[in-house]
Parts: C-alpha cells; sequence; structure tokens
C-alpha cells in the first residue's frame, strides 16, 4: 500500500480513494483475499514439499516463553514474538524488524520500522486490531534495508509471501526479506470502530493495556488505572473486521515460526516451528539461553488443530 | 463611448440582442433596472450598468429575482420606467411576487425580460415561461430580430404605462445572443422625479375583483396587438401552407422558405405579441388556409392558443390539417436551428434539400467522430472548484459512511460530472442543495447515518442558500455546508454579489462577508484555502465527524479573474525522469483521474505533460502527483 494513490491508510481503515485502472497491480498480487499458487508459496517458504496438517506445515510445537524476565513481562504470554527479534536484531540475522507499534498514530496502531532491540521492546503486546503494519515494509524498502524481519498477522504473512513471489517492483525483496514471524489470530478489531467504543466507554480513563484472555474465559480485559474491567467479547464480536471471516488461517500457515498463547498456561506462548529457518533461530535462542521451550502436550495439540480446522470450514472455500 | 448611450437617431449599429433591449429601455425612458444574472440574460443589465451613470440610471445586481423584480416595481409604484431581466429558471424564483403584482397593477411602466434558454445550453433545465404571461394575464412581446427586440421593449413600456400592468417580454438564446442591425431612435431627456403617491395602496384584496381588472386590461392589450406592426404575414394570398411562427423561429422559418424556393407556396405569419393573441388579425389569416405548421421554441403555445381560437371559430373557417409538436413534425423539446427547419418544411412540402445528400452527411459525421477529441464539460485549467472536490472526494471516501453531497447552480454544478469527480448527488434550484442537506441532516433521528453535505458557491449563498442554512440551524440539523468562494459570480459573468466591495456601476459598496453572516447564526465557520488539497482534506473529515450545523468556506479566486490579476503563481513542468507514466503503478492518476486540462497525456512518451498554453499554474496537480514528478517553482513576481 505504501505511496499508492488509490489505497491509503487512514485512522485504522484502508480506504479507497479512485477507481484504478492498473488490472494487475501490486495489490493484487499482494492481496492476501485474491487466489494465489499455494504450492509455489509453499516451496518458496519450505523448499521440499512436506506433509501438511491442519496447522500447516511444521518441524515442531512447542511451549515457549523468553527466559529474559523484562521480556517475558512487557509481550503477551511468554514474550516469545519479542525475544525473537530482540534476538535476530542482536546477533545480525536481520538489520531491521517490521513491526505494530501502538503509538504510530495518535490513535491507532501501524507500521514502523525497528532497528534496534529498545524499539521492538516498546512493540511489545498483541493490539488486536487489524493495523497497516505492512505499509513500513515499504519504507524499509526505500531506506534500502537488506535482511528484514517481519512480524505480523496470518493476513499479513500471507501478503508478504506473495510480495516475495511476484516482486512486481524487481526489488530483490525474496533475498531482502530474512524471516517472517507469523502470529495466531482467529480474528482482528476494526481499529477505527473499536477505537471509538473504548473511547466512548472509557471517557475518562487512560488505557494501559488490552487482553483478551485465552478461552474459557470470553473476555476482553481492559486493564486501566482503575483496574482491570472485564467486557463481554459478544458486546465487542461487533468490531471484528469484515474481511477475518474470509481468512482460513489461524496459525500463520506460511510464517517461518509462528506465535500464539498457550491456553491453560499462562506466561508461555505455543511455538509452532516451521521453516528450516526457524528452527535454526530456535536452536540458536535455546542454546544461547534467551528461550525456554517445553514439550507441548498431545491433548494441546489436539485442541489447536481443532481451533485451526474450524476457522478453515468457517471462510469460504477457494475458487480454484 | 457606449452604442447603448449614443445619441444618434437613425444611425444603424451592430448590436447583441440583449444590448438591443437595453437600448430599447432606455430610448423608452427607463429609470431603474435590476436583474440577478443567468444566462442567456445577462447582458442586458450588464450594459445597462455600464451607462447607468452617464444616463442617471439606476442599475442594480440583486440578490435574487425576486428582490429584482420588487426592486423594480417599488421604482415604477413611483410612476418611473423600470426593466427587470431575468433568466427562465429566475422566474420561478421571482413568480410568487409576479403573481400578486398582475392583480395590483402598477402606476409607471414595468417590463419583465425573460431570456429562455431552449436545450438548456446554460441551464440546468429547459422551460418555456411564456405559460407564466397566460397564467399571470400579462401581455406578453416575443422578438424576432434584433431591431424587433429593440422597438418591442419601447411598445412594452408604452403597453404597460398605458394599462398599468406588466408586461413581459420572451426572448431566447439565438435572439439574447446573436447580433444584428439596429437602427437607433431618440434617447427621452426629460427624467421624472420618482414619487409613490400615498394615497394609492397596491394590494390584491380582495383577489377575484383585482382578476376582473387583470381581464379587463389583458382584453385592452388584445385590441392593441390587433392592429401592432410586431405582427405580419408575408406569402401568397392563399398558401399551400401556412407556417405560424414567433421569437427565433421566424427567421429559421424565413431562411427556409428563401433556402427551399417556397416563397410563393408557403406563407410566414409572425406573431410578436403571443398573448393576449391578435384574434381577428390570425383568423383572417386562417380564412386562406389549409395546412398550417407551427414552429416555435420550446413548447407548443402558440400551436396550442391558436388551435384553441381556431375550435372557437371553425363554424366560419375551412378544414384546417395542424402540423407542428403534437402532429410529430417538430421536436417538442430543444432548440431549433434553419437547418432543422429546412428539414421539415423539406418534408411537409416535399421539396428536395440540395444539401440532403445521405452519403456526404454520414461521412462527414464519421470525420467529425473520428478526429473531434473526447471531451466532456469540465472546470477551467486551475480553477479552484476541481480542487475543492478533490478534497471533498478524498474526505468522503476516508470518512467511509457514504456521506452524500448535495449540490447547487454555479460552475460547480459540473461536480455531478467527472470533472468533479461525480461528488455532487443531486442538481435542482438555487439555495436547494442546502435545503436538501437540511432535511436531509435530521434524518439521522429516524435511524440514518449517512453525513449530510452541501455545496454552493458565493453568489448562490447570498440568493437562496441563507433561508435553507437558517432552516437548518433552527432545526439543529447536523450538515456540512461547504461555499466554494470564488469571490465571483463566475458563470455568468463576474457580476458584484452582496459579498463584493461594489456595485453593478462599479461604485463602492458595503460587502457583507460569508462568514459573518454564518457567524452571526451561531455556527461553526471554518475558512481554508482548497489549493491546500491535502489540509482541506483533513479538515473536511474532522468537520464531518462533528455534529450541529457547520460551515467550511473554501476561498480561492477564480482562475479567471485570478488569472488576469496575478498571472501565474507557479511554473509547473513535469520532470521526465521521475515521471514513470504506465511503469508507476499510479495508473495516470493526474491526466486520467484529476483530469487539469492544463495536464496532458502524451502517448509516444508514456509520460504526463503540461500544456503551457492552458495551465494556469495553480500547482495543485503538483501535490496530486505520488511520485513527485509535477514540480512547481515560485513565479518570481
Amino acid at each position: 500500500m505504501g505511496g499508492c494513490p488509490y489505497l491509503v491508510a487512514f485512522k485504522g481503515k484502508t480506504v479507497v480513494l479512485d477507481a484504478c485502472a492498473v488490472a494487475n497491480g501490486r495489490c493484487y498480487a499482494s492481496c492476501p483475499v485474491l487466489p494465489c499458487d499455494a504450492s509455489a508459496l509453499t516451496a518458496l517458504v519450505f523448499g521440499e514439499s512436506r506433509p501438511e496438517t491442519s496447522i500447516g506445515i511444521y518441524h515442531s510445537v512447542l511451549a515457549s516463553k523468553a527466559t529474559d524476565a523484562r521480556t517475558s513481562s512487557m509481550g503477551q504470554g511468554g514474550g516469545t514474538v519479542t525475544a525473537i527479534v530482540a534476538h535476530s536484531l542482536k546477533q545480525g540475522l536481520v538489520d531491521s524488524a517490521i513491526l505494530t507499534s501502538a503509538s504510530a498514530d495518535a490513535a491507532f496502531p501501524g507500521g514502523i520500522v525497528v532497528e534496534d532491540v529498545e524499539q521492538a521492546y516498546a512493540c511489545a503486546g498483541s493490539k488486536y486490531v487489524g493495523a497497516h503494519s505492512l505499509a513500513a515494509l515499504r519504507k524499509a524498502l526505500d531506506m534500502g534495508k537488506q535482511s528484514i524481519a517481519v512480524v505480523g498477522l496470518p493476513c499479513q504473512v500471507l501478503s508478504v509471501r506473495k510480495m516475495m513471489l511476484s516482486d512486481v517492483k524487481q526489488e530483490d525483496i525474496r533475498r531482502r526479506i530474512k524471516l517472517v514471524v507469523g502470529l495466531f489470530c482467529n480474528w482482528a478489531f476494526s481499529a477505527r470502530e473499536f477505537t471509538a467504543f473504548l473511547a466512548e466507554r472509557f471517557p475518562d480513563a487512560a488505557i494501559r493495556r488490552i487482553h483478551i484472555p485465552p478461552p474459557p474465559a470470553n473476555c476482553l480485559e481492559v486493564e486501566t488505572p482503575q483496574g482491570i474491567i472485564a467486557i463481554s467479547l459478544e458486546e465487542v464480536r461487533r468490531f471484528i473486521q469484515n474481511a477475518c471471516g474470509q481468512c482460513p488461517d489461524m496459525t500463520s500457515e506460511l510464517a517461518d515460526l509462528s506465535i500464539g498463547m498457550y491456553e491453560g498456561k499462562p506466561g508461555w506462548n505455543t511455538l509452532v516451528v516451521r521453516s528450516d529457518l526457524g528452527q535454526r533461530i530456535i536452536n540458536e535462542m535455546v542454546a544461547s539461553g534467551v528461550l525456554e521451550t517445553e514439550i507441548f502436550p498431545e491433548a494441546n495439540l489436539a485442541h489447536l488443530e481443532f481451533a485451526s480446522r474450524r476457522k478453515k470450514e468457517r471462510a469460504p472455500q477457494p475458487q480454484s | 463611448m457606449s452604442l447603448l448611450s449614443l445619441d444618434a437617431p437613425g444611425k444603424e449599429v451592430l448590436l447583441m440582442g440583449n444590448e438591443a433591449m437595453a437600448r430599447g429601455a432606455i430610448e423608452a425612458g427607463v429609470r431603474v433596472a435590476a436583474a440577478y444574472p443567468g444566462n442567456p440574460s445577462s447582458e442586458i443589465i450588464g450594459s445597462l450598468a455600464e451607462v447607468a451613470q452617464t444616463l442617471d440610471m439606476y442599475v442594480e445586481w440583486s440578490v435574487n429575482e425576486k428582490v429584482a423584480l420588487e426592486v423594480a416595481a417599488a421604482a415604477a409604484a413611483s410612476g418611473l420606467n423600470a426593466l427587470v431581466a431575468m433568466k427562465q429558471n429566475g422566474l420561478n424564483v421571482a413568480a410568487d411576487f409576479l403573481l400578486n403584482l398582475n392583480l395590483t397593477g402598477i402606476l409607471g411602466g414595468l417590463v419583465l425580460v425573460v431570456c429562455d434558454d431552449p436545450s438548456g445550453i446554460s441551464s440546468t433545465n429547459e422551460q418555456d415561461t411564456r405559460i407564466y404571461a397566460k397564467l399571470a394575464d400579462l401581455p406578453l412581446f416575443e422578438p424576432g430580430t434584433f431591431h424587433e427586440a429593440k422597438d418591442m421593449i419601447k411598445e412594452a413600456f408604452q403597453v404597460s404605462r398605458r394599462l398599468g400592468t406588466v408586461c413581459m417580454l420572451r426572448s431566447v438564446t439565438r435572439i439574447s445572443h446573436a447580433r444584428g442591425n439596429v437602427t437607433l431612435g431618440a434617447i427621452p431627456k426629460d427624467k421624472i422625479k420618482p414619487y409613490f403617491d400615498p394615497h394609492v395602496r397596491l394590494m390584491a384584496l380582495p383577489g377575484a375583483p383585482s382578476h376582473i381588472v387583470v381581464h379587463q386590461r389583458l382584453k385592452q392589450a388584445q385590441e392593441i396587438f390587433e392592429s401592432s406592426s410586431f405582427n405580419a404575414y408575408d406569402g401568397p394570398e392563399k398558401p399551400e401552407l401556412l407556417v405560424i411562427t414567433c421569437g427565433a423561429g421566424y427567421l429559421f422559418s424565413q431562411e427556409a422558405i428563401s433556402i427551399l424556393g417556397l416563397g410563393d407556396r408557403v406563407g410566414l405569419l409572425k406573431i410578436g405579441t403571443t398573448w393576449p393573441l391578435p384574434e381577428r388579425m390570425i383568423l383572417s389569416i386562417l380564412a386562406n388556409a389549409s395546412r398550417v405548421l407551427f414552429v416555435e421554441e420550446v413548447d407548443p403555445v402558440l400551436e396550442n392558443n391558436v388551435k384553441a381560437l381556431y375550435a372557437d371559430n371553425n363554424s366560419r373557417l375551412p378544414r384546417i390539417e395542424f402540423l407542428g409538436k403534437k402532429s410529430g413534425h417538430v421536436p417538442d423539446v430543444g432548440e431549433l436551428s434553419p437547418g432543422l427547419v429546412i428539414q421539415v418544411l423539406s418534408g411537409i412540402m416535399e421539396a428536395p434539400w440540395g444539401r440532403g445528400n445521405d452519403e456526404r452527411s454520414r461521412l462527414a459525421a464519421d470525420t467529425l467522430q473520428r478526429f473531434a477529441p473526447q471531451r466532456s464539460l469540465a472546470f477551467c485549467a486551475g480553477c479552484p472548484h476541481r480542487a475543492s472536490f478533490w478534497a471533498i472526494k478524498n474526505a468522503l471516501a476516508l470518512d467511509g459512511r457514504n456521506g452524500i453531497l448535495f449540490g447547487d447552480i454555479g460552475c460547480y454544478s459540473l461536480a455531478v460530472l467527472p470533472t468533479g469527480f461525480s461528488q455532487s448527488k443531486t442538481l435542482h434550484a438555487m439555495g436547494s442543495g442546502m435545503g436538501m442537506a437540511s432535511g436531509f441532516g435530521v434524518l439521522d433521528r429516524l435511524g440514518s447515518d449517512q453525513p449530510s453535505l452541501a455545496v454552493c458557491g458565493d453568489s448562490t449563498f447570498y440568493h437562496a442558500v441563507i433561508p435553507a442554512l437558517i432552516n437548518g440551524v433552527h432545526h439543529s440539523s447536523n450538515f456540512l455546508l461547504i461555499v466554494l468562494d470564488n469571490s465571483a459570480t463566475a458563470m455568468t459573468g463576474f457580476q458584484p454579489h452582496p459579498g463584493s466591495p461594489v456595485n453593478a456601476a462599479g461604485l463602492p459598496a458595503k460587502p457583507l462577508l460569508i462568514e459573518d453572516i454564518c457567524q452571526s447564526l451561531g455556527v461553526k465557520t471554518v475558512i481554508h484555502d482548497p489549493f491546500d488539497v491535502s489540509g482541506t482534506s483533513l479538515i473536511l473529515w474532522e468537520l464531518l465527524q462533528e455534529k450541529g450545523p457547520r460551515v467550511l468556506i473554501l476561498r480561492q479566486q477564480c482562475a479567471l479573474v485570478r488569472g488576469k490579476k496575478e498571472g501565474k503563481r507557479f511554473t509547473v513542468s513535469v520532470n521526465p525522469d521521475r515521471c514513470l507514466g504506465e511503469q508507476c503503478g499510479c495508473s495516470r492518476l493526474c491526466t486520467r483521474v484529476f483530469r487539469c486540462p492544463g495536464l496532458r497525456w502524451n502517448a509516444s512518451a508514456g509520460k504526463a505533460e503540461i500544456d503551457e498554453a492552458i495551465c494556469t499554474g495553480c500547482g495543485v496537480c503538483a501535490d496530486i502527483c505520488p511520485a513527485g514528478a509535477i514540480q512547481k517553482e515560485k513565479q518570481s513576481s
């Protein structure tokens, strides 16, 4: 989207300003909703063909948490995502990372190019809203970044992989995007409507953090100076983005590493190690003591697969 | 010296029809003239304003047509000769007063000139105002030539004074805006002092007796018209076809009969006083007719009235076949033309027409289609309206609630078309945009969540928007009124309006600022320069998030005025290295969507470029280009 005069990001929405006449432009090539060559994408990320499961292709599923107390306390769950980004930056695996910053706009989260660990820490924590994070990828490419990490939702991960495949502007994107970290996502709120709702519900309170605890809580926790206030998820479901209903991917199946919450084990994450690169990074992190992993119980895996299948079943079936 | 004030009786001069009417008013001793500008009528008062001081007249551009008629009526009530002019839509605005003034009558002389715009060339509608003469029982004149236009005004003033009634004169575009020879008459030297006799009461109560008096006046007018030289027959004693015509149809018919060589077979009856009809005169001509063709613009007014006259007298007349709009021989919409009348006559009379070579006509049409550039109506290069509607388009898209923009009358009416990015969703009468926005802005109480917006120009604001704005404020409607203030009544020729520091005669006048008026109503009022398109979009978006009545004045001079006064603000150029054309991904935003005529697409180079001859240097396109390829450099003053 970056630089396009027809599609612009504004106050948490993607807005079509005019009708573009380019038949197969960059937006078309990278749109996660439009059909794509799935086998080409799989080959791009995983090389040789591997058996696919209901949570995609992977080497292993683990429980994980950052060993550093600061990291694990700042992030969501066990702070695994923040730890991976920090490790990659520190080790020089990447020169920058595309993250979602809560303060990119006065009211709406947005993409940001981070170049050091402190900047990455500032982005820690789930946002629960759709954000124009990948606009920052355009910025990083224009800045000349050569090894970029991208952290995104499943739709954003798919979009990045499609960009790598098409490389419409021939910017050597396939080489320059080094690492793709995906997040688990069932749906996200529309930023504009959800922000307006929060502003109306908490007119005087400074909201510190928002958290959706794993089932069976079925609520949204809003942390304010006055304490944590729970709002039923049923009350806020109306703010879920329409496009989320189109998405079959809960676990970012095309990421190198996918991370989500660990239901029933607070302070830990579920980590899906997918690509060889992802495996290498996790091995390095465990070896250097920045990440702690445990076996992910079969029952939890079965539940994760069940939830992932449900999302696939809810989404419209692909046309071809 | 202006030809209008030239005191040279007998001298033949070339005048536009509207100037000829103005000169007729001068020769009739007009002392007061008022109008609201509107094509094709604007030059009547415009040219009188130029000589107002020389000839000791009072001339004004009134705030609207109703007030113009009221101003003229006050002068007529004071014994003066007064002229009021307007276009067809204007008479609708003035109609309420007119339909009372007809009953009260007047004391001096009052001539109401209405210039109709067949085909709606510079109007939103097509309307035949002659119906109003019948509705109001007023004598009606229709000039067929330019000299006649001048003389008819004089005659209309005489009839008006003699009968104590308003007289209407209906012109059409091809009479008002074409030019022809006019022989000047004398300019009266005597000046009547205005005096409203306090013993006189101009009121229509009780209505019915007043109506009787009006009908009596109409009878008197008919008697006068029976011997009027404006009604004339030319042709054989017993024509095979009698053409009955009026207005521009007269010269078209004369030309058609001449070109087809039908002078000894076709008779031409020109009626200059079309209401009330000179019945005896017409019946005497009908007595020798067997087929009649009506040639008139736009509605079959003369046709219906003559047919009704025939029906009343058919026992004394031969059987006549009537041809015209009702029979389908003449189009019942749009302008006529000599070519069209030739076609009609040629068909009816089976008279071959030399130019009727179908193959040649087809070839000519094909050639035209191939070489004529594809153009639609568009804002001028550098027009601030284009920038304003670009910002409105973007703000409505950013808002995302399908806000509705109610349009209004002026250059910016074009915003219903692609040149204004099709942003205006309605187009009716002056002030109607704000009125509809006032109404749409209360529908949130019934569940609507679409923002309500109206757009109007500065002159339209004074003309008819103010009452609608007051209505919206009083009823706590939620709307955003966008006033496109280009400091001119641009569409009709830059006449001053109540916001101008000068009056029609160029003398100092008190300007009433739009922002002062809005703020006096307690309305939040923001002023911004539309050439700052991104800033304007954001301001618009922010205003859209608010409730209640809001006004945004987008103030930037009309490109034509700015060009005359200041020249180009920027030198604009396209950097060919940065313009990537089709490779850019911008999908030719500048020449495909923004579409200022100052930009053109060089297909062979595959790049956009500036048309130096047309670009006015506003610099807005430089802010639109996403690649920064369009560059602007400030002109040194």
